[in-house]
């Protein structure tokens, strides 16, 4: 008989463990603040949220990265996020009243990845239909690779990859490791690689703009405080943090 | 047995059920039969039983041999190639992937040298039966050494004595003799293939009826195209069901 | 028929012995368990490595020989049939093996059931046949490698004893002109079978001689003991 409390006791510790219930949130002046942010973002917005953090004192800042499309999936499925940063306006839309006010903070645009040296010397987005050059861009339906889509479309080449895949660290992962000649990302992407790439700018760039929209979420935890950090995104701190990484003006 | 070991038991065989019921109950039986005979889930489905059927006989001409050197030879550092082996049974695809993509690809270990003549294998399908027999090779091996060491040595003794070659008692007496762990190891490596993601997407990449497999295809729809997803998954719980019970039914020959 | 030479050291069990089995003699190997009686058997079939020693087969030297090259079968207390095939199929077994066709292989087997008894069992499989019905299969099995030397390791040890009779006769026969070597706890076997009859103890032979003599009048304590039929 005596293992019974014993069960118990473990399954509860484990249910605590799992489910992050310490003694920490007890006090009553700490404030958290869940961000939902596209995997393009993560630099820019783990900077944001010291920042945030540094400006209210007691309040942490829990931020996630991932797919756009699958971000929101999971606030569908009732994730806990107050606020949600899309890398399109297409996955902010999936969104409809859940997203209070979605406004566009950033915009981005594509650029060619390729290995460092640029070995299969790629200059241009006419290049990439090359026969024989093996280029690796995003599916069609994640937002990258909608972008390429359409910049197929706009420019008349037909590129034939030899994978799409599901977001961008998969196609820069391809490229860094130089068995994709090069693979169709976002400026920023290329910006935050650094040396593992070397980028070619495309002329045609302009003509596919992805505007970035950020909402406060409905049932947010505390809008208030979600809408501060919505506004020091949409603030001039915000905005030169998200230049510097090489997003443009929305 | 105390009865109280119902309880839990009964909370572990539910821990497994429910979900798979859960995706059972997710599928729309109106949209069903469309959307698994669409042409992209053929497709799917037609690279998938292509690729597996390809890992799994790979697997058996590499894993017989491995095996049965495994259980009927003795040398030094045996015990850490065994280890060696079984590692892909419990090392994250992801990793695997990566692995594989430092070898064969265009940089790695033996894609540089095959690169000069004109070999590439990552993003092709080559590449998706190689990440397949990669993990499932240890499923086939480790149950086949098993039953070779089960089944001793005393019949290939007598079939020697007999005037039998090597190769006549290893085809006529070892090989029938462990044909059922054979054909259970088997069928477990040819459902790892079928289930192959991580080291797949790593390696191979995604492209429709060259790496995409059911597996990438359940996993690139799962936002999109949910119901897409669920009766593709459908489609992988069935074909697992049955790979099961012909593993069972093997084993009780 | 071939004459034997055998010298075979195993440090680690003990064993030294030499032995020589003349073309056409059978000869019964007796001894306490653990004498190493199954283990020279083993060294003669190639399945055991001697520390030192020699086996002589006619005019071949067999050391260097594979188990399948040296002309000896062995039968084992266990019939040991292989178990997916059909009884007929066993037998055919060393036939096929040395290149017979199998229409060929099937009738030379068929010849060597009828010759053991158990022609009828043909088409049976392994499971489905007694164990005295075994071991007769085994017999013929072990003849249709048409053997230069046949070893037989108390091959009726694990049958009921009303079947060992029977059994005794069908190798009475088959061993009449060969030359054979069987491990025997048991004097009616031996003086049944066998044409001389050596003790082992602990590794060495301690009594050798026509197979009269040592069972009338027995020198070594273990041919005492197997004779007064203290043991079974």
């Amino acid at each position: 008989m005596t293992s019974r409390p014993g069960i118990a006791a473990v399954a509860t510790a484990a249910v605590l463990v799992l489910t992050g219930c310490g003694s920490a949130n007890g006090q009553a002046d700490e404030r958290d603040l869940t961000v939902f942010a596209a995997a393009s973002l993560t630099d820019t917005f783990t900077e944001l949220a010291e920042r945030f953090e540094k400006e209210h004192p007691g309040v942490e800042v829990t931020t996630s990265f991932g797919g756009s499309s699958d971000l929101v999936a999971q606030i569908e499925d009732g994730a806990p996020a107050d606020v949600f940063a899309s890398a399109d306006t297409k996955n902010m839309g999936k969104l409809g009243d859940l997203a209070t006010d979605p406004r566009a903070f950033a915009a981005n645009t594509l650029e060619i990845a390729t290995p460092p040296g640029n070995p299969a010397k790629i200059s241009g987005f006419q290049d990439l239909a090359e026969p024989g050059t093996k280029v690796v861009v995003c599916t069609v339906e994640v937002p990258c690779g909608n972008a390429t889509a359409e910049m197929e479309k706009l420019t008349g080449v037909d590129i034939e990859p030899v994978s799409e895949e599901q977001s961008v660290s998969d196609v820069l992962a391809k490229v860094t490791s130089g068995d994709a000649d090069a693979g169709l990302v976002y400026v920023t992407d290329v910006t935050a690689a650094g040396d593992s790439v070397t980028g070619v700018e495309l002329e045609e760039s302009g003509r596919v703009v992805n505007s970035y929209p950020i909402s406060v979420l409905d049932g947010a935890d505390d809008a208030e405080l979600a809408q501060a950090f919505v506004d020091l995104v949409l603030s001039e701190t915000g905005q030169k943090v998200l230049a510097d990484a090489g997003f443009s003006q929305p | 047995m105390p009865r109280w070991l119902w309880f839990p038991a009964a909370l572990a065989a539910a821990f497994i059920i429910l979900p798979l019921a859960a995706i059972v109950l997710r599928v729309d039986p109106a949209t069903l039969p469309a959307l698994v005979t669409s042409p992209s889930a053929l497709e799917a489905l037609w690279l998938s039983l292509r690729t597996a059927t390809a890992g799994t006989a790979l697997c058996i001409l590499l894993g017989v041999p491995l095996a049965t050197v495994l259980a009927r030879t003795s040398f030094r550092g045996q015990g850490l190639i065994r280890s060696l082996v079984l590692l892909p049974l419990v090392l994250p695809p992801v990793v695997s992937g990566l692995a594989l993509l430092y070898t064969f690809g265009r940089r790695g270990l033996l894609g540089q040298s095959l690169d000069l003549v004109g070999i590439q294998i990552p993003f092709t399908t080559l590449a998706v039966v190689i990440a397949q027999t990669f993990v499932a090779l240890p499923f086939l091996v480790i149950s086949l050494e098993g039953a070779l060491r089960t089944s001793g040595t005393r019949y290939e003794a007598v079939a020697a004595t007999l005037g039998a070659r090597p190769t006549t008692v290893f085809r006529r007496v070892t090989l029938p003799l462990v044909a059922p762990g054979l054909l259970s190891g088997s069928v477990l490596a040819f459902a790892r293939c079928l289930g192959e993601f991580g080291a797949t997407i790593t390696f191979a990449g995604n492209l429709p009826g060259v790496t995409s497999t059911m597996p990438l295809q359940v996993y690139l729809l799962r936002v999109d195209d949910p119901d897409a997803a669920v009766a593709l998954s459908l489609v992988l719980v069935v074909v697992a069901i049955a790979v099961i019970g012909f593993a069972r039914h093997g084993r009780a020959l | 028929m071939s004459a034997l030479h055998l010298r075979a050291v195993i440090a680690r069990r003990g064993i030294d012995v030499t032995l020589d089995v003349a073309a056409g003699e059978t000869v019964a190997i007796t001894g306490p368990n653990g004498a190493g009686k199954s283990s020279l058997l083993g060294v003669i079939a190639g399945l055991l490595r001697p520390d030192d020693g020699e086996v002589r087969l006619g005019d071949r030297v067999l050391d260097a020989t594979p188990p399948h090259a040296r002309g000896v079968a062995l039968l084992a207390q266990d019939p040991l049939l292989f178990p997916h095939m059909s009884v007929l199929a066993n037998v055919a077994f060393a036939p096929r093996a040395r290149g017979v066709r199998r229409r060929q292989a099937n009738e030379l087997a068929l010849r060597h059931l009828t010759e053991v008894g158990a022609e009828t069992l043909a088409g049976r499989r392994p499971t489905e046949i007694s164990g005295g019905q075994a071991q007769r299969v085994a017999v013929a099995r072990a003849l249709a490698a048409d053997p230069e030397l046949l070893l037989l390791d108390e091959p009726m040890a694990s049958l009921d004893v009303d079947v060992r009779p029977a059994l005794r006769q069908t190798l009475r026969t088959a061993l009449a002109d060969r030359t054979a070597i069987i491990v025997t706890h048991d004097a009616a076997d031996a003086r049944a079978l066998a044409d001389r009859v050596v003790v082992i103890e602990h590794g060495h032979i301690v009594e050798d001689g026509p197979t009269e003599q040592v069972l009338d009048d027995p020198q070594s304590g273990f041919a005492v003991r197997l004779v007064s039929g203290s043991i079974k």
